[in-house]
């Protein structure tokens, strides 16, 4: 069915409203409960998602644009809802130390790193470097967001925790990311040296 | 929560292919499913698209939805 089509079907006036929801609907659902379920413990039933979802796509219908199918974009939206919500479960318990911002990155790995690797003391040095940028040019804010993300929170959750939203969180971070790279630069250190580095 | 080895590589990693990016994650999530149609018939990404997949190489949280959205069109075309 083409994108129009279904426009035209899901009209509040239209008389085949009921069943282009209801095929929709189904549509919906034999993606996501495959794609849902193996995701973040997948603790979620599909059911719910695709109705919340429903409720969205009818309500964003007007910002389609027909650049895409509009399942494709109808799931795209479902995705979103579902990702999210799972995040929220598995993230629920974990909290994020904002503090930190006035405090020295502490993180200690050099343990890790076994003795084995060919080039262990130059990885030490890259983390020490990593940490001596991280202190001395990033906003506090940036030491939390990328606090946070090294400790595997997905940005979504960063910004629920430091009362952002996703979009200003990613900002923040990817400015952090490219400081860095300035920074490493700035030391004689290329793109290139860290990823050979680093494996 | 403690930081490990491997989460420390990854910052790396992420640092190192760092590039300006023109996107943020609603803007990446507008395009997403012409991107995803784009990748799924194998057509070669316009100029617009190529943002979408520059995002997504920087946005693990945006990577990670669009895998599923993925997997979520290919499981309901299926059937």
């Amino acid at each position: 069915m083409d994108p129009e089509n279904w426009l035209q079907r899901l009209q509040i006036d239209s008389a085949d409203r009921d069943q282009a929801i209801e095929e929709l609907r189904n549509y919906l659902l034999r993606g996501l409960s495959r794609s849902l379920k193996h995701r973040y413990g997948g603790k979620i039933q599909a059911e719910d998602v695709v109705q919340i979802a429903l409720l969205k796509i009818l309500a964003s219908i007007d910002s389609f644009q027909c650049r895409s199918r509009f399942t494709t974009w109808a799931m795209s939206i479902a995705t979103r809802v579902g990702i999210s919500e799972l995040r929220k479960q598995h993230y629920r318990d974990v909290s994020l130390n904002l503090s930190l911002g006035g405090e020295k990155s502490r993180w200690d790995v050099s343990e890790a790193i076994s003795t084995s690797v060919e080039n262990r003391e130059i990885r030490q040095d890259l983390i020490i470097q990593l940490q001596r940028f991280i202190d001395e040019t990033l906003t506090a804010k940036q030491r939390i967001a990328i606090r946070g993300t090294l400790e595997g929170l997905p940005i979504e959750e960063i910004a629920v925790r430091l009362n952002s939203n996703r979009n200003a969180v990613y900002k923040l971070v990817h400015d952090a990311r490219m400081r860095l790279r300035q920074e490493f630069e700035a030391a004689g250190i290329t793109a290139q040296d860290i990823l050979t580095t680093i494996g | 929560m403690a930081i490990s080895y491997s989460q420390v590589m990854n910052l790396l990693s992420s640092i190192a292919i760092a590039v300006p990016d023109q996107l943020d994650c609603d803007g990446c999530f507008e395009l997403i499913s012409e991107f995803a149609e784009a990748e799924l018939r194998g057509e070669t990404l316009s100029e617009n698209l190529k943002k979408v997949e520059l995002h997504l190489q920087q946005c693990p949280c945006c990577a990670y939805e669009y895998e599923a959205l993925l997997e979520a069109v290919r499981m309901a075309d299926m059937q």
